[in-house]
């Protein structure tokens, strides 16, 4: 029977002790966090830049790969009521971070910066954070984990 | 792993049981309060349990709505359930309807629950949805009326 529902994925993040600035110093990393339980959501996008190398007399395209970028978002409730009040992501712009979305047979593991947070409180619904991760980072020497390093 | 409506309907009876003057006001005319159970889980029994008659009015019936559709996070665990709750007071009349009787019930009821939080543990808030009135009418020309307001439940499940 083909598993279609999205039960038992189990969602780990890493975030880096520093954020990436200028005059880049290493981040470290302590033992990921499994956030799977406050998970609402978990959308990774991929893509690939193309560069155009036809020359004037080709009468068709001729593209080339060049680098991998993507996104991952997610939307965690967040536990008012517990030490994690600050949020997972929230004051973590610019750190590296790592997420590990384990789906049962395929694991995927992501490693980038936290570009976007966003917080939203409803008065008929959950307290909701949402993060957007870019992938693709430079500096990441303590970043070996990742499985697709983009 | 629980039912957390089972808690939340010991909250409302434990609340509204505990407080002295509800109790007061559903003593009615010319009687003492504790007189009888007064606040009834479902249903109103036959014979209450603490005069040994048939209940009387004004008498308030807890009852559960609808479990409501719990929402679950990614690894497949409930993360909160919203169990909805009907309150009614009852009482009766001959004639026309007189809701004067119930007001002072029914206010003191939401006082007590509208817009309040289980503190054991503080993960429970309940209010008022809205109030309507019930109208029975009986074969020998009583008319048993009640107002019914629906109280709604946000319930944090542990995680």
């Amino acid at each position: 029977m083909p598993r279609l529902i999205a039960k038992d994925v189990v969602l780990t993040i890493t975030v880096g002790n520093n954020a990436a600035a200028v005059g880049y110093t290493a981040p470290s990393f302590s033992t990921g966090t499994a956030v799977c339980t406050r998970a609402k959501s978990y959308s990774r996008s991929t893509e690939i830049g193309m560069v155009e190398s036809g020359a004037l007399c080709d009468i068709q395209q001729l593209n080339r790969p060049t680098r991998i970028s993507g996104t991952v978002e997610m939307d965690m409730n967040l536990n008012y009521s517990t030490s994690a009040a600050n949020g997972l992501f929230l004051g973590k712009e610019g750190y590296f971070v790592r997420v590990v979305a384990n789906l049962g047979y395929t694991v995927i593991t992501d490693i980038g910066i936290i570009t976007s947070v966003s917080i939203a409180v409803e008065t008929d619904g959950m307290i909701s954070e949402q993060a957007t991760i870019t992938l693709g980072v430079d500096g990441d020497s303590g970043l070996t984990g990742a499985v697709v390093g983009v | 792993m629980a039912v957390e409506w089972f808690q939340v309907s010991q909250w409302v009876y434990q609340t509204l049981t505990a407080d002295a003057t509800l109790q007061e006001l559903l003593a009615g005319d010319g009687r003492v309060p504790g007189h009888q159970q007064g606040i009834y889980m479902e249903m109103a029994p036959q014979v209450d349990p603490i005069s040994q008659r048939a209940p009387v009015v004004p008498l308030v019936v807890v009852s559960l709505v609808s479990s409501g559709v719990d929402e679950r996070a990614l690894c497949g665990n409930r993360i909160m359930t919203y169990p909805v709750m009907t309150i009614t007071g009852y009482h009766r009349q001959d004639g026309a309807i007189a809701l004067s009787k119930l007001q002072a019930i029914m206010n003191r009821i939401d006082v007590l629950l509208d817009n309040q939080t289980d503190t054991n543990p503080n993960r429970v808030w309940f209010f008022r949805d809205g109030a309507e009135v019930v109208v029975t009418n009986t074969a020998d020309a009583r008319v048993e009326y009640g107002v019914a307001s629906t109280y709604r439940c946000y319930i944090s499940v542990d995680v």
